[in-house]
């Protein structure tokens, strides 16, 4: 309709000033685009910034430990089965791996239910002073893109005893 | 064409019996996760719902290419780009959604800044840019051409979403199924489950875009019609000029009711003609059809 | 069951719904216009002038 009430019978009449109904879809559709461009401009800022490097291993971490100070990123590993302990209120001790590497973490956040031995995690935080355990507030879970289904009686892959309580968040 | 109408509700009806099926499978049959337990259940809607969206706009892509190449230039092309673009924005806005409701429970968080997650809000972002862009008033086939443009450079964020879980660290998971090795790693019926709810979103997609790209056309016409009127009315005007010099001139003044004049629907029949042969609303006389009810 | 997969389901069968319903009612309405918008002008194929202001006599996009 718009275009048969603008565009087209301004082809071929010349310019004629544009009906009001014309002029507010036009400031309508300027407003969109300025919202869109002003999303679009954002979401390419967080993408060349946060998502470029959503993470450092933790061996990447301890290798830029120096320069990395107690500025907060976020850090990668998976979850070494028996350091997992309650330490406080809303205080728990775990360490993670990449490869070789371990590094120690201090958390204040309930770890989310599926937060197990074996599991990936991403990790929101900070170095401590200028120890090399990291203080964490975020706990993210990095599932595999695998699934497999529950048995009963088979345990889960990643959770075979090891010679420490598997079920060392019980209570929690 | 009849066949094309009745080929559409059939695709409506199969994906609605996929869908209800993949319902049924995927809450009632399938075995939870042993990792995940039953929140696995979201796999056999939200990877399915991003394909289409992947779906969506490389058809979008593929209709924009072929609009600007001059020899396959053609409005009915720029009316699929449209059509299946729009739905595309839909099925990225369900996986945005439906993947944020899956994330709070398993990663433990609504969103997150990860590359997979900013890119897939940055497409959904330049696909909403690209149907703002559409709707801007002019020309239609200025319109065609600079909205071809558009999806052109929309596109380019596709792969980027698609393959940024390699390209980057990110917290999402790899595809559950890899396009590059074919491979899919999911175990027994959570697997048939999934790729029944990819059949039944991709026949839902078609259904979809179906009826977008009908409504598209009928805009379409009635876009054109004032050009068309004016045409028919001159054609007429000559006519009655010509009846009433033969003394016939009360005929011309007799249809004040749309479906009692022939011309009228062969008017109509003109312009559907001019817009796409292969459309037509519900048969041949379909437009003084629906006038007279 | 959690509420989340109840949650996310009935997000996309339900954004699936309003949208394809949605659809269908934007093509009915455009084809339920068409015919009017076909014929509105037809008296002034009678009268001595068309429609003051009339967007009908533009040029279209399958006027050569």
């Amino acid at each position: 309709m718009t275009t048969a009430e603008t565009g087209a019978p301004a082809r071929a009449q010349g310019r004629r000033p544009p009906t009001p109904k014309a002029r507010r879809t036009r400031r309508r559709l300027a407003v969109a685009g300025t919202v869109l461009a002003c999303a679009a401009g954002f979401l390419l800022y967080k993408a060349l910034t946060s998502a470029f490097v959503y993470f450092k291993t933790a061996a990447q971490a301890v290798a830029d430990r120096a320069a990395l100070g107690d500025s907060t990123f976020q850090i990668e590993g998976t979850v070494v089965p028996c350091t997992l302990r309650r330490v406080g209120a809303d205080s728990y001790d775990f360490s993670i791996a990449s490869g070789p590497v371990r590094v120690a973490v201090r958390d204040s956040e309930t770890p989310p239910s599926l937060f197990q031995p074996n599991i990936g995690v991403v990790l929101g935080g900070h170095f401590v002073g200028s120890s090399e355990v990291f203080s964490s507030s975020v706990i993210y879970i990095k599932h595999s893109n695998q699934y497999v289904a529950a048995h009963p009686g088979r345990l889960a892959r990643g959770t075979e005893p090891t010679g420490c309580s598997a079920a060392s968040l019980a209570g929690t | 064409m009849r066949n094309t109408s009745l080929l559409l509700r059939a695709t409506g009806l199969l994906a609605v019996a996929g869908l209800g099926a993949t319902v049924w499978l995927g809450i009632w049959v399938t075995p939870p996760d042993e990792h995940m337990g039953n929140l696995v259940r979201l796999l056999y809607i939200h990877p399915p719902a991003a394909w289409v969206a992947f779906l969506a706009y490389g058809v979008a892509f593929l209709a924009s290419l072929l609009y600007l190449w001059p020899r396959t230039r053609d409005l009915r092309l720029d009316r699929v780009a449209g059509a299946s673009a729009e739905v595309g924005v839909v099925f990225t806005a369900l996986t945005l959604l439906s993947g944020s409701i899956w994330g709070r429970p398993t990663w433990g968080t609504w969103w997150t800044w990860d590359p997979l997650l900013t890119t897939t809000a940055l497409l959904f972002v330049l696909y909403l840019g690209y149907l703002a862009l559409r709707s801007v008033p002019g020309d239609p086939v200025v319109r065609a051409r600079r909205s071809a443009i558009g999806a052109l450079i929309a596109f380019i964020d596709v792969p980027i979403v698609y393959f940024s879980v390699d390209w980057w660290r990110s917290l999402h998971q790899p595809p559950t199924v890899d396009l590059a090795t074919r491979q899919m790693y999911v175990h027994g019926s959570m697997a048939w489950t999934m790729l029944l709810g990819f059949v039944a979103m991709t026949l839902l997609y078609c259904w979809l875009v179906g009826h977008r790209y009908r409504l598209a056309t009928l805009v379409a016409i009635a876009e054109s019609e004032g050009a068309e009127v004016a045409l028919a009315e001159r054609r007429a005007e000559a006519r009655s000029d010509r009846l009433v010099g033969a003394g016939l001139g009360r005929l011309a003044d007799v249809p004040s009711s749309p479906a009692l004049e022939p011309a009228g629907a062969a008017r109509a029949e003109t312009m559907v003609e001019t817009l796409g042969s292969e459309w037509r609303p519900e048969g041949g006389a379909g437009l003084a059809g629906s006038s007279a009810s | 069951m959690s509420g989340y997969i109840e949650a996310g389901y009935a997000v996309v069968l339900g954004g699936l719904t309003v949208y394809g319903t949605l659809l269908v009612a934007r093509e009915r309405s455009a084809r339920r216009r068409l015919p009017e918008a076909l014929w509105r002008r037809r008296p002034a194929s009678h009268g001595a002038e068309p429609a003051a202001g009339s967007p009908g006599d533009g040029t279209g996009p399958t006027e050569p």
